[in-house]
């Protein structure tokens, strides 16, 4: 039997944790089934209703049929498959052992204050990536190197506007039109331009999103589903406004 | 080609007047700004790496290289590179800007290096006005470069990367417009970006950061040496 003051702590710790996957690129089912696994750990109920911004959670003590429930607001979090994995793993080690709270706390404190990647490390590995597609699609030796260059710029310039705290969309939309600006200077060395343009701005899709919006429609949360969709395709369209002013502004305009 | 080289010989014969005034305030500004790096130094050296990289879009692509095709992207290219400089000029004014006495010996080396385009050209059997000279875009990038390693401990990798793509293209304007004097460029700008991030990573060695410091300067070192093999192959081409 839990104290109401106990119940408190437990949702408040399932409460961050949730909010820590959904921020972090984990799809709604399986923070559902994670934080349920947790909530079972402790011997308590966990209901959870998603939203966008939110995340409405209720634990309950199957014994005295004490409820709570608290709105909890989802950080915007770098997208960390690792974190996500270990934050599963978790989970499953709090039901296996019948962890106590304070300990499942504690290696959760753990698991988030990991040393976070070099964004050096992902700017360098996302332009090698971004060549090799363009490679990939047919462009020669000119258009690779022009292709990881542009990304070089982009991508540090999509890291800048981060930092200084402007709106996504238009990050999106000046990354998408410095890196294709780039690119179009294949142009000039009538190299596989084509390719160079359109693999320059690859870096910006916002793949998480896209596949998370699917696998949450398949699964039932299609409310989540939908707004996560509509977000990626949003980020996409300011893609292409990006891509569409690079096109426009040279000469001839190519679009 | 023969308009590439037509453009460059009409750009040089209408201005070189301004390109000999910029060139002596360049040198005045560098000396000033090592001997005395006050606010007023600092925001006069921002305003004329802003003006500088704003006369590059007007003047060379807008104007005189309006013959060429493509011209428009690459005058944006410098037009966002000067509005950077002003921005940093109004917003940032007179801090930022310090000597790096640690490259005291290679930056002034790196910002005197467009000098030697003139040479390179004139060595090669080409005459005044059909010649590089400083105030062009790759003499530019150079500068810049050799600015941001002699006087910024906190370089904007954006710029930095800006001038890496500007290596990029100049790599293939050796073969395409039979142009030995980007080897300068290209050169001068991998040595400056590579010395510059070395720095940027040393200073972060002890943050909560992964992978380590060390592997990060590997490859940025392996990416250099992958520039240089690349330069060698195009050379071997030509």
């Amino acid at each position: 039997m839990k104290t109401e003051e106990q119940l408190q702590e437990t949702l408040d710790f399932i409460g961050e944790y949730a909010g820590q996957l959904l921020g972090s690129g984990v799809h709604t089912s399986r923070v559902v089934r994670n934080t349920k696994r947790i909530g079972r750990s402790q011997d308590i109920n966990v209901h959870i209703t998603t939203f966008q911004r939110t995340a409405i959670l209720t634990v309950s003590d199957p014994e005295t049929h004490r409820t709570l429930t608290e709105v909890i607001d989802i950080p915007q979090l770098p997208i960390s498959f690792e974190l996500n994995s270990n934050l599963s793993a978790l989970s499953w080690r709090a039901a296996d052992r019948h962890m106590p709270l304070c300990d499942i706390r504690e290696e959760y404190r753990r698991l988030v204050s990991r040393p976070k990647i070099n964004p050096l490390f992902v700017m360098l590995m996302a332009s090698l990536a971004n060549a090799s597609f363009c490679r990939l699609f047919g462009g020669d030796l000119c258009a690779v190197c022009i292709v990881f260059s542009s990304t070089l710029v982009g991508f540090s310039l999509k890291q800048e506007l981060q930092k200084m705290g402007l709106n996504h969309f238009i990050v999106f939309i000046l990354s998408a039109f410095m890196a294709s600006l780039c690119a179009s200077s294949a142009l000039v060395f009538n190299a596989d331009a084509e390719v160079a343009l359109a693999t320059s701005v690859l870096f910006l899709i916002p793949g998480v999103p896209l596949i998370n919006g699917v696998i949450d429609i398949v699964e039932g949360h299609i409310l989540l589903g939908l707004s996560r969709i509509i977000n990626a395709l949003l980020l996409v369209v300011c893609l292409a406004i990006g891509l569409s002013a690079t096109l426009l502004l040279v000469k001839n305009s190519l679009l | 080609m023969e308009t590439f080289w037509q453009t460059i010989s009409e750009y040089n014969s209408h201005t070189w007047p301004v390109q000999a005034a910029a060139a002596v305030m360049a040198a005045a500004a560098v000396t000033a700004l090592r001997r005395r790096p006050t606010a007023a130094t600092r925001r006069c050296m921002r305003l004329l790496l802003a003006a500088m990289c704003i006369w590059t879009a007007v003047a060379y692509y807008f104007i005189y290289c309006s013959p060429r095709a493509y011209n428009t992207a690459l005058g944006i290219f410098w037009l966002i590179m000067g509005g950077i400089w002003l921005f940093g000029a109004v917003r940032k004014g007179g801090s930022g800007l310090t000597p790096v006495r640690k490259h005291r010996v290679i930056a002034p080396i790196i910002m005197a290096a467009p000098l030697a385009y003139p040479l390179i050209s004139l060595a090669r059997g080409m005459t005044f006005p059909q010649i590089v000279t400083p105030l062009m875009p790759c003499g530019l990038a150079v500068f810049t470069v050799g600015v941001m390693l002699a006087f910024a401990p906190r370089p904007n990798i954006f710029i930095l990367m800006m001038m890496f793509h500007w290596a990029m293209i100049g790599i293939f304007k050796i073969r395409h417009f039979s142009m030995p004097e980007e080897i300068v460029t290209v050169a001068a700008i991998v040595t400056g970006i590579f010395l510059i991030l070395r720095d940027y990573i040393a200073v972060r060695y002890n943050a909560r950061l992964k992978p380590r410091p060390r592997v990060i300067a590997g490859i940025a070192s392996a990416i250099c040496i992958l520039v240089i093999i690349l330069l060698v192959y195009v050379l071997a081409g030509c």
